[in-house]
C-alpha cells in the first residue's frame, strides 16, 4: 500500500517535471529556437515519455527546421497513438506536399478499409483496452448466467466474445503489422542488397514506406504504389515504438563526400 | 579292443608331453649358458660425437659393469639406457635374466682407439667380452668448449647428468657464449608518432654436430615488452647464416611497431633461457638482450583532411568502365599503397559526384594479421550514373603525414571524364506513383492558411510510458479466475439447497457454538450443554435430534469411525450433563465452564476427524 503511495507521489512529481520541459520547448519554439525545442522533446522522448501532444509538437519543430523526414515521422507517431488527431493530420498533409514526391502513406486496400474501419480508426492502445473489456464482459455475462439465468445472457455473451475475438486480433494485428517507416535523406532503393545492384526507385525525406523485412543493415520497403525494393536502414526512420530519438541517429556519411574514416587511428 | 586303443592313445600322448618337457629343459639349459658382448653401433666415429656403447648380458649379473678408462675415449660411468627381460622356466624352476646396458660416449682425439675387454661377474663367474677397434675421424666443424664443473641447472624434461671431464681447448673451439646468444635490434630510434619501426629478436645456435640447444616446453616464448607501441604479432623465420666465420643456425623473431605517443619510450630487456647439450653434457643457459631507447616525435598540427595514416603511400584510382550506362552501377577502385600501419588506413575521401550515387566503400578482405609495415588497401565504391552525358568523377585525395619528409602529404588521383549513354532497358529510377490519398494541395482551403497548426498545449499527467509485458495477460487472466471463483460458489449454494444433510452438516457447528455460549446465561446450563452437544451430533450426520440419547450418540460416533478417544470424550461430557439433569445437583460457575470448555473440545475434536458426512 506504502509502495502504491509513494509510486503515485512519485509519479506525480515526475509528470510535473516533464510539464515543464514540455513548456520550456513551447518558449523556446516561440522564440524560434527550434534546436532548444528539439533537443527538450527528444530529452523526453529518450525517457520513454510518449504522447500525441509530444510527437506533434516535435514534428512542428522539425518542420520549422527544414528536416521534413523527421517532422512526417513525428506527425505520424502522433496519428499511431491518437488516429483522431485532427491537427496532427493537418499538419501531416501539409508536411507531405512539401515533400518532393507527395508520396502517399502506404494504406491497405479499399475494401479492407471499409470492412475494417474500426480497426484503422482506433490506436493500437484503445483496441487492446477494447479487446479486454469485451473479453472481461463476456465472463461476467456468463457470471450472471451462474447466480440467475436472465434472457438473452447466452447471446449477449456470444456477441461480447465475438467482440473480444476481433478486437483482440485487432490489437494482435497492428502489434504485427509491417512498420511504418519515413525516409530521412535521400535514399536509392535497389533490387537486392548490395550496393552494386542497379537503382529500383528513389526515396526522397518524407516518403514513407512499409517495412517487411530486415536483413544485414537493410530493408525491403513498399510504397503506397505497391513498388518495393531494398534499402539501407540507416536510411529511415522508423515510426512505431520503441521510438528512438531522432537528433542522435547516426546518418552514415553518404558516398558522395565520404569523410575519411579511422579504423584505429595511428595512435591505437 | 575298445581297450587296447585307449591305452595306445593316452601312452602316445605322454610320450609327446614328455619329449615337449624334456626337450624344452634342454634349450633351457643350453640358453641358460653365461655370456656377455659388448658392441657399437659403428665402428667408426667423430670426434666429439655421442655414441652409445652397448653391454649384452646372458645370465645373472653381479653389479653393473665397470667402464674401463681408455686414452682418447669418453665413456659414461653408468648406463644411460637399460632394458632387462626375465624368463622362467616351469621344468627347472629357475630364472633367465637378458640384459642390456648403453653407455654414451664420445671420442677426444682423431686416430685408433681400442676399447678393451670388459670382465664382467655373471652367475658367480667372471665372464669378459672382445676387445672393439674404433676409428675416430677429425671433426671438420667448430667444437663447443663447455664450461667445467657440473651443470648449475636442472634441466627439463630431467635427465641424469654424467660427470664429465673437460675436452681439452683447440684451436677451433669456441666458448658457449659464442655458440648461444641472442639479438635484439630496431632500425630506427627516433621516429614519429604511427611511424612503423621494424623490431628484430635473434636467437643464434652455432651450427656444429652435436650441439643442440632447446627451448624449456613450459616457458612459452616472451618478447620484450613494448609499451606504449602499437605491435603487431610476431614472424618466425629460421635460417642458416654465418658470422666471424662460423656457421650459425638463426631463429628470426619480426614484428612492426607503431608508437602511439610522443616522447622517451623504450623496448624492454629481452631474456631468453633454454638449455644446450653438447656430447654428453647439457647446460642450461640464459641470455639476455638489453634494452633500445626509441625517441617518438609528436606530429604537427594536422590539416582538416588528414586521415590519420603515417607512412608514406601512393595512391591509385580505376574505374571498372570506360563508358557506363544510364542505371549500371560501375566500380571506382581505389588503392592505397605503401608503408605504414594498415588499421590506420581509412577510406580515402570520394568528392560528391553530380548525376550519380556513390555508395559507401567495400574495403578489400584482410589477409589477417598485419605482421610487415608494407600495406596494400582497396576500396571499392559503387558509382551508379543516373542520367546519360558525361559524368565527371572528380579526383580522390589521400592526406597522410610522411615522416621521412616530417610534413604532411596529400596524393590524389587524376579526375576521370566518363561518358554515360543511356540504356534502353533501364532509363533511371522508377518514378514513383501518387495515390492521391492526401488531400490535393491546389484549390485547398485552410482557415490558417498556408501555416500548420500551433503547437499543442502541456497535456495533463505527461509521464512515461511503462510497458509491461504481464498487464495485458493479468487483465486477461483475471476475469477468468474471478468466473471460476463465481462459479464454485455457486455450485456449492446449490448442493446446500439440494442437499439438506449436507447442509446440517456444513452449519453443525456453527449452530452448536452459538447454543454452547447461550449455554452459560442459561438457567439450565447442563441442560442446554447436553442440547448442543446432542444437536451437532444430530446435524453432523444428519440424525433426528429428538429423542437422541447419549448411548446412541456413542453408538452412532462408533458406527462412523470416529477415533475412541473422541467417543469417550463426547460420552463423559454426556454422562455429566445428564447426572446433573436427572440428579438435581446445581453445577458450580467454574464446573459449568468447565464443561462448556469439553463440549468446545469435543466438537472441535470431532470436526478435525474428518468423519463421513451422512447422507
Amino acid at each position: 500500500m506504502m509502495a502504491n503511495i509513494l509510486m503515485c507521489i512519485l509519479l506525480g512529481a515526475g509528470a510535473g517535471v516533464y510539464n515543464k520541459e514540455f513548456a520550456r520547448a513551447a518558449k523556446a519554439y516561440d522564440a524560434g529556437d527550434y534546436a532548444t525545442a528539439i533537443g527538450a522533446y527528444e530529452q523526453m522522448v529518450g525517457e520513454s515519455v510518449a504522447h500525441e501532444a509530444l510527437f506533434y509538437n516535435l514534428g512542428n519543430a522539425y518542420y520549422r527546421s527544414g528536416r521534413l523526414g523527421a517532422a512526417i515521422a513525428n506527425y505520424e507517431r502522433a496519428l499511431e497513438l491518437d488516429p483522431g488527431f485532427e491537427n496532427a493530420r493537418e499538419n501531416l498533409e501539409k508536411a507531405v506536399r512539401e515533400t518532393r514526391q507527395h508520396l502517399a502513406r502506404p494504406l491497405p486496400s479499399d475494401w479492407e478499409q471499409s470492412l475494417l474501419f474500426w480497426h484503422y480508426l482506433v490506436s493500437r492502445e484503445t483496441t487492446t483496452r477494447l479487446a479486454l473489456l469485451f473479453w472481461a464482459g463476456f465472463w461476467v455475462v456468463l457470471g450472471v448466467r451462474q447466480v440467475r439465468p436472465v434472457r438473452y445472457t447466452r447471446r449477449g455473451a456470444a456477441v461480447l466474445a465475438v467482440l473480444a475475438v476481433a478486437f483482440g486480433g485487432s490489437a494482435w494485428a497492428k502489434a504485427h503489422a509491417p512498420s511504418l517507416a519515413v525516409a530521412d535523406a535521400d535514399a536509392p532503393v535497389t533490387y537486392g542488397t548490395s550496393e552494386g545492384d542497379v537503382v529500383r526507385f528513389e526515396l526522397h525525406p518524407g516518403d514513407r514506406v512499409t517495412v517487411d523485412q530486415h536483413r544485414d543493415g537493410w530493408v525491403r520497403v513498399r510504397t503506397a504504389s505497391g513498388e518495393h525494393g531494398w534499402t539501407r536502414e540507416s536510411n529511415l526512420v522508423f515510426v512505431g515504438p520503441p521510438y528512438a530519438r531522432m537528433d542522435q541517429i547516426q546518418k552514415p556519411a553518404p558516398g558522395n563526400g565520404t569523410a575519411p574514416e579511422n579504423e584505429t587511428s595511428a595512435s591505437r | 579292443m575298445r581297450t587296447v586303443f585307449w591305452i595306445g592313445a593316452i601312452t602316445a600322448a605322454a610320450a609327446v608331453w614328455a619329449a615337449f618337457v624334456l626337450g624344452g629343459t634342454t634349450i633351457d639349459a643350453a640358453e641358460n649358458v653365461a655370456s656377455v658382448r659388448a658392441y657399437v653401433d659403428d665402428t667408426t666415429v667423430m670426434a666429439g660425437t655421442q655414441f652409445t656403447l652397448t653391454i649384452e648380458i646372458n645370465g645373472r649379473a653381479d653389479g653393473l659393469p665397470t667402464m674401463p678408462d681408455v686414452d682418447g675415449l669418453q665413456i659414461n660411468s653408468r648406463p644411460n639406457t637399460q632394458a632387462t627381460r626375465m624368463e622362467f622356466s616351469s621344468v627347472t624352476n629357475t630364472a633367465i635374466s637378458r640384459q642390456e646396458y648403453g653407455y654414451y660416449a664420445y671420442a677426444t682425439k682423431p686416430g685408433k682407439i681400442t676399447i678393451p675387454p670388459i670382465t664382467i661377474m655373471v652367475d658367480g663367474k667372471a665372464q669378459t667380452t672382445e676387445s672393439i677397434e674404433l676409428t675416430v675421424l677429425e671433426a671438420a666443424v667448430p667444437q663447443v668448449r663447455m664450461p667445467p664443473g657440473p651443470a648449475p641447472h636442472q634441466v627439463w624434461p630431467p635427465r641424469v647428468l654424467p660427470q664429465m671431464l673437460q675436452p681439452p681447448a683447440k684451436d677451433n673451439e669456441v666458448s658457449l657464449e659464442e655458440a648461444v646468444f641472442i639479438e635484439s635490434h630496431v632500425d630506427k630510434t627516433q621516429v614519429y608518432q604511427g611511424e612503423p619501426v621494424e623490431l628484430t629478436l635473434g636467437i643464434w645456435v652455432l651450427n656444429t654436430s652435436g650441439f643442440r640447444v632447446y627451448s624449456y616446453r613450459d616457458q612459452p616464448f616472451e618478447p620484450p615488452s613494448c609499451e606504449g607501441f602499437y605491435p603487431t604479432p610476431l614472424e618466425e623465420d629460421v635460417s642458416e647464416t654465418s658470422r666471424d666465420g662460423r656457421a650459425y643456425k638463426a631463429v628470426t623473431y619480426r614484428r612492426t611497431l607503431y608508437p602511439t605517443v610522443a616522447g622517451d619510450l623504450q623496448v624492454g630487456e629481452w631474456r631468453w633461457s633454454g638449455a644446450a647439450s653438447y656430447g654428453l653434457r647439457e647446460w642450461r643457459i640464459e641470455r639476455r638482450a638489453p634494452a633500445i631507447a626509441i625517441h617518438v616525435l609528436a606530429l604537427s598540427e594536422a590539416p582538416p583532411n588528414f586521415s590519420g595514416a603515417v607512412g608514406q603511400y601512393t595512391l591509385e584510382a580505376k574505374l571498372s568502365r570506360e563508358e557506363g550506362v544510364q542505371g549500371v552501377p560501375m566500380q571506382l577502385v581505389v588503392t592505397v599503397r605503401g608503408r605504414g600501419n594498415p588499421d590506420a588506413i581509412g577510406a580515402p575521401r570520394v568528392p560528391k559526384v553530380e548525376k550519380a550515387y556513390v555508395s559507401d566503400p567495400d574495403r578489400s578482405p584482410s589477409p589477417g594479421e598485419p605482421t610487415s609495415a608494407d600495406v596494400e588497401k582497396t576500396f571499392t565504391y559503387t558509382i551508379t550514373p543516373l542520367e546519360p552525358g558525361e559524368l565527371n568523377i572528380p579526383a580522390v585525395e589521400y592526406c597522410y603525414f610522411d615522416p621521412a619528409a616530417g610534413a604532411y602529404k596529400t596524393e590524389s588521383t587524376q579526375p576521370q571524364l566518363v561518358r554515360v549513354v543511356q540504356s534502353a532497358e533501364y532509363t533511371g529510377p522508377r518514378k514513383l506513383l501518387t495515390q492521391n490519398r492526401e488531400p490535393e494541395p491546389v484549390g485547398a482551403v485552410s482557415l490558417l492558411g498556408d501555416d500548420i497548426f500551433p503547437l499543442a498545449s502541456a497535456p495533463a499527467g505527461l509521464r512515461p510510458v511503462r510497458r509491461s509485458g504481464a498487464a495485458v495477460p493479468v487483465a486477461a487472466g483475471a476475469p477468468v479466475v474471478a468466473y471460476a471463483g463465481l462459479a464454485l460458489l455457486m455450485r456449492r449454494k446449490r448442493r446446500f439447497e439440494r442437499d439438506p444433510a449436507y447442509a446440517r452438516s456444513r452449519r453443525a457447528k456453527a449452530r452448536a457454538v452459538k447454543r454452547l455460549d447461550a449455554a452459560s446465561g442459561s438457567a439450565e446450563p447442563a441442560e442446554e450443554l447436553y442440547r448442543a452437544l446432542i444437536g451437532y451430533v444430530a446435524d453432523r450426520y444428519n440424525l433426528q435430534e429428538t429423542g437422541l440419547t447419549s448411548q446412541e450418540v456413542t453408538q452412532t460416533l462408533e458406527g462412523r469411525h470416529v477415533a475412541a478417544d473422541v467417543r469417550e470424550h463426547v460420552r463423559k461430557i454426556l454422562r455429566v450433563c445428564e447426572r446433573t439433569r436427572y440428579g438435581g445437583t446445581k453445577l458450580s460457575s467454574d464446573e459449568i465452564e468447565a464443561l462448556s470448555r469439553g463440549a468446545f473440545e469435543a466438537i472441535d475434536r470431532l470436526e478435525s476427524q474428518g468423519a463421513e458426512v451422512a447422507g
